[in-house]
């Protein structure tokens, strides 16, 4: 006991007798378990998840390439609007194909860049 | 992320502001954490198993409805274990109340009263039944659920000085006590 110096302790086998009154506490919980869990998520469904932080995140990994693009000695090209496609074949079209295009060395300009993360905020409407 | 290392503080701001996946995962880690304590508690006010589980329940889906929507977002400022507390107690005691409204024959108002105050004529049974409610929660609290003092203040929402004083005073009924004599003379 060290935060009440000015009581007196009980006996330690005092303490014990009072502690052997206690009802164990190993109760089979799983039935509140379960409950609780799916009232839970109930509870937080109406949540929406974290749309902005994943959109502003690709829109700042968009960036990212942009700068390191542009401190590289590519030669412009003219911007190609069809160049955002599935490239990487993961269903859909996101950071990791603009990182594919210019990991095969196709010429971005920030233009194409731009234009990518703006249609990213705008396929996650509510982001703006 | 691994919820389990988090404070119960940072579970908690989870749970007012994070994402459904997140805040569903940090309630469970709480859930987790503290159900132990919280069946204790209930225990020592219902001695039934059954009724305990269902003061369990009660207490969490009130924690539950403390975060947003609707709830306005839980503010901890103390230990989440004495925020919990006057929950399980209140919730420990309503169980019991309903338990006895089902059984007519047994209707006393139960002795939120005879908190930790069991029929038995075990000695240490006596001595407990002997000290007042507010004498009997505040050993129970200090010396069966290891609360510190501080704890037990913001639980039972009390100046550390009054349960100080609560402590001493039941502390000395005990050793006056002709039935806890030996206990104090060894």
């Amino acid at each position: 006991m060290t935060d009440h110096d000015d009581i007196d302790d009980l006996p330690a086998e005092l303490v014990a007798a009072l502690k052997s009154r206690e009802l164990p506490a190993d109760v089979i919980t799983r039935r509140v378990d379960r409950e609780l869990a799916a009232t839970a998520a109930e509870h937080f469904s109406t949540r929406k998840p974290a749309p902005r932080r994943r959109a502003w995140a690709a829109v700042a990994a968009v960036a990212m390439v942009g700068i390191v693009l542009s401190i590289s000695n590519y030669d412009p090209a003219p911007t190609r609007s069809d160049l955002f496609t599935d490239v990487d074949g993961s269903g859909q079209v996101d950071i990791a194909d603009v990182l594919a295009l210019a990991r095969d060395g196709h010429e971005l300009t920030q233009d194409d860049l731009d234009a990518f993360a703006a249609s990213i905020v705008s396929l996650n409407g509510d982001d703006s | 992320m691994r919820y389990e290392r988090l404070s119960d503080l940072e579970l908690v701001e989870l749970c007012n502001t994070a994402d459904a996946a997140s805040a569903k995962r940090a309630f469970e880690v709480l859930y987790t954490r503290h159900k132990t304590f919280v069946l204790r508690v209930a225990l020592a006010v219902v001695h039934d198993h059954a009724l305990a589980l269902d003061a369990l329940q009660e207490t969490f889906t009130t924690l539950l409805v403390q975060f947003p929507p609707p709830g306005e977002g839980l503010k901890l400022t103390a230990r989440l274990t004495s925020y919990l507390y006057p929950i399980a107690r209140n919730a420990a005691i309503s169980q019991l109340r309903k338990a006895q409204r089902t059984r007519p024959d047994d209707a006393t108002e139960p002795d939120e009263l005879a908190f930790l105050a069991p029929d038995s004529s075990d000695d240490i049974d006596i001595l407990i039944t002997e000290l007042s409610r507010e004498r009997r929660e505040v050993i129970t609290l200090r010396y069966v659920l290891d609360l510190p003092i501080a704890d037990i203040a913001d639980a039972l929402d009390l100046p550390v000085g009054t349960v100080k004083s609560r402590l001493n005073a039941a502390v000395t009924q005990l050793r006056n006590s002709p039935k806890a004599k030996h206990f104090f003379e060894k």
